[in-house]
């Protein structure tokens, strides 16, 4: 399997003084499926940040499909965004537009996709996640799992082949969660590799290959198969996740 | 204390509930409903020029006359339209008009008279009613395309007037975002009430809306930062592009005939 994702001693500090990261190292695989999980406050959502280049690390480097990230010789920004896909936190936050097809619209069109082309993908999006009836309801007016849907499907539209999510299964009902899992599933049988940043045991028991443990440190606790770690109670007791 | 926190819940409700009472009417079937967005905005824009050239009673009272039928087929509760309306128009517009009725400010026709040189004018009193008139109807206008419109519909129309993208970005990401800075209002007040003991004074009261204020505005802050992530990490550049979908149908050809005949006979009886 070769390597999206490196991640070399990356080193990330708020303000340069409050360290949020510490010498962080570990690659990622095509199609693999990895939790990086932690505590609330441990640094796994600036990770996801940092892997989707929206802040820069003070030290250490990032590398994404051979290249490094913010090479002013071989980093390709609109190649990266392509190629990568990342789902926030709080739906709110992603979902800016005015209606749930602008906001399904909006990356194919950031990436001068032609208008009649962008009509079409986003036409088949909006039916690939059951959204075609909300398709010109304002995003305010969406219930939780909605917005998570139409937040997902927004990312998803440009099809790319990794997906960072931040604490995706965060106030959804169990309804939800389980669509939300079938449908990452799904995703990654299409080969998309799926990063997701959380403290939810449950869903690091359903859905991963490798766990990355952080810790409050900042740091790497450890790395591991799913059945080592979520048996491991010494060790999540450590990192205060039970 | 008390009144205070309840008086801001209310009102931020009452936000909320006029937009749902404008989208209810905006999916009405009426006139102005099944026109195309871009022709009502041209359409009422000039209209509105129109009705502020009008100097005469008469011509005032045809487009009166025009406002309310279209209001009464556009499926607009005639009563709110009215009063709403008519607060603005006629109580605040009356009260400045008020000197420009006596000679003193404009000299005329004597029709009313307080003293032997103090008297209301035939004049004045004419140019208040065509004022307050005119100002009823511009904003009927007014009223009617934004009871008859989605929010979302206007924004998108404005995008196709040649009108510098990042204006109505800007203006359909405040509409985005003011609802989820009410919510986040609303929560604080709500939660605020829900450990309300006893009564305390108002001064205390406006403290805590004032700290609300002060909350919220920071945490726009960091919501804008978040929001720009967001935007950046789907390929947003700084040219915020968009897709518009807008058509023409048979109506948008009747409204605009129909309108150039009415105009057309206007000029004829009012040249």
């Amino acid at each position: 399997m070769s390597t999206v994702f490196e991640l070399k001693n990356v080193y990330y500090s708020y303000n340069k003084s409050v360290p949020a990261l510490i010498d962080i190292s570990f690659e990622v695989k095509k199609r693999e499926k990895l939790i990086l999980l932690g505590a609330n406050g441990s640094g796994k959502s600036t990770l996801l940040k940092l892997m989707d280049n929206l802040i820069y690390p003070d030290k250490g480097e990032i590398w994404a499909f051979g290249k490094l990230l913010g090479d002013k010789k071989t980093f390709d920004e609109y190649e990266f965004r392509k190629k990568v896909g990342f789902v926030f936190q709080n739906s709110d936050v992603q979902l800016f537009n005015t209606t749930v097809f602008d906001e399904v619209a909006f990356a194919p069109l950031q990436m001068s996709l032609k208008k009649d082309e962008v009509q079409k993908i986003v036409e088949e999006t909006l039916i690939s996640f059951g959204l075609e009836k909300l398709k010109d309801r304002p995003p305010h007016r969406l219930s939780g799992g909605e917005k998570k849907k139409v937040a997902l499907a927004s990312v998803m539209v440009i099809n790319p082949e990794v997906l960072l999510l931040d604490e995706p299964t965060n106030g959804l009902d169990p309804r939800s969660k389980k669509w939300l899992l079938g449908k990452l599933q799904e995703l990654n049988k299409k080969d998309t590799t799926i990063v997701i940043a959380t403290h939810d045991l449950d869903m690091a028991a359903k859905f991963c290959d490798r766990i990355i443990v952080l810790n409050e440190n900042h740091t790497i606790e450890t790395i591991g198969k799913p059945e080592e770690i979520l048996n491991n109670e010494e060790l999540l007791l450590k990192v205060n996740l039970i | 204390m008390d009144n205070f926190l309840e008086k801001t819940i209310l009102s931020i409700q009452s936000v909320f509930e006029d937009m749902f009472y404008s989208d209810a009417i905006s999916v009405k079937k009426g006139i102005m409903q099944s026109l195309d967005t871009r022709i009502k905005l041209i359409s009422l824009f000039v209209l509105l020029i129109i009705v502020n050239f009008g100097k005469t009673i008469s011509f005032m009272t045809i487009f009166l006359i025009y406002t309310l039928l279209l209001a009464y087929f556009s499926k607009i509760p005639l009563k709110t339209y009215i009063v709403r309306v008519s607060a603005v128009s006629i109580f605040f517009t009356g009260i400045v008009l008020i000197p420009s009725l006596f000679n003193v400010v404009k000299e005329g026709q004597p029709l009313v008279y307080f003293t032997k040189n103090f008297y209301i004018t035939k004049e004045g009193l004419k140019s208040a009613i065509v004022f307050m008139m005119r100002s009823f109807i511009s904003l009927s206008f007014v009223y009617i395309l934004a009871l008859s419109t989605k929010w979302v519909e206007i924004l998108k129309a404005l995008r196709t007037f040649k009108i510098p993208r990042i204006f109505t970005a800007t203006l359909e990401m405040a509409l985005r975002y003011i609802f989820l800075l009410l919510e986040i209002a609303i929560n604080m007040f709500l939660a605020r009430k829900s450990r309300n003991v006893g009564k305390s004074d108002s001064s205390e009261g406006r403290k805590f809306v004032a700290s609300a204020m002060a909350n919220v505005l920071i945490r726009s802050q960091q919501l804008s930062d978040d929001v720009y992530n967001a935007m950046v990490s789907r390929g947003y550049k700084g040219e915020y592009k968009t897709i518009t979908t807008f058509k023409i149908t048979f109506y948008d050809y009747i409204w605009i005939g129909f309108n150039i005949t009415f105009l057309s006979i206007l000029w004829y009886i009012h040249p």
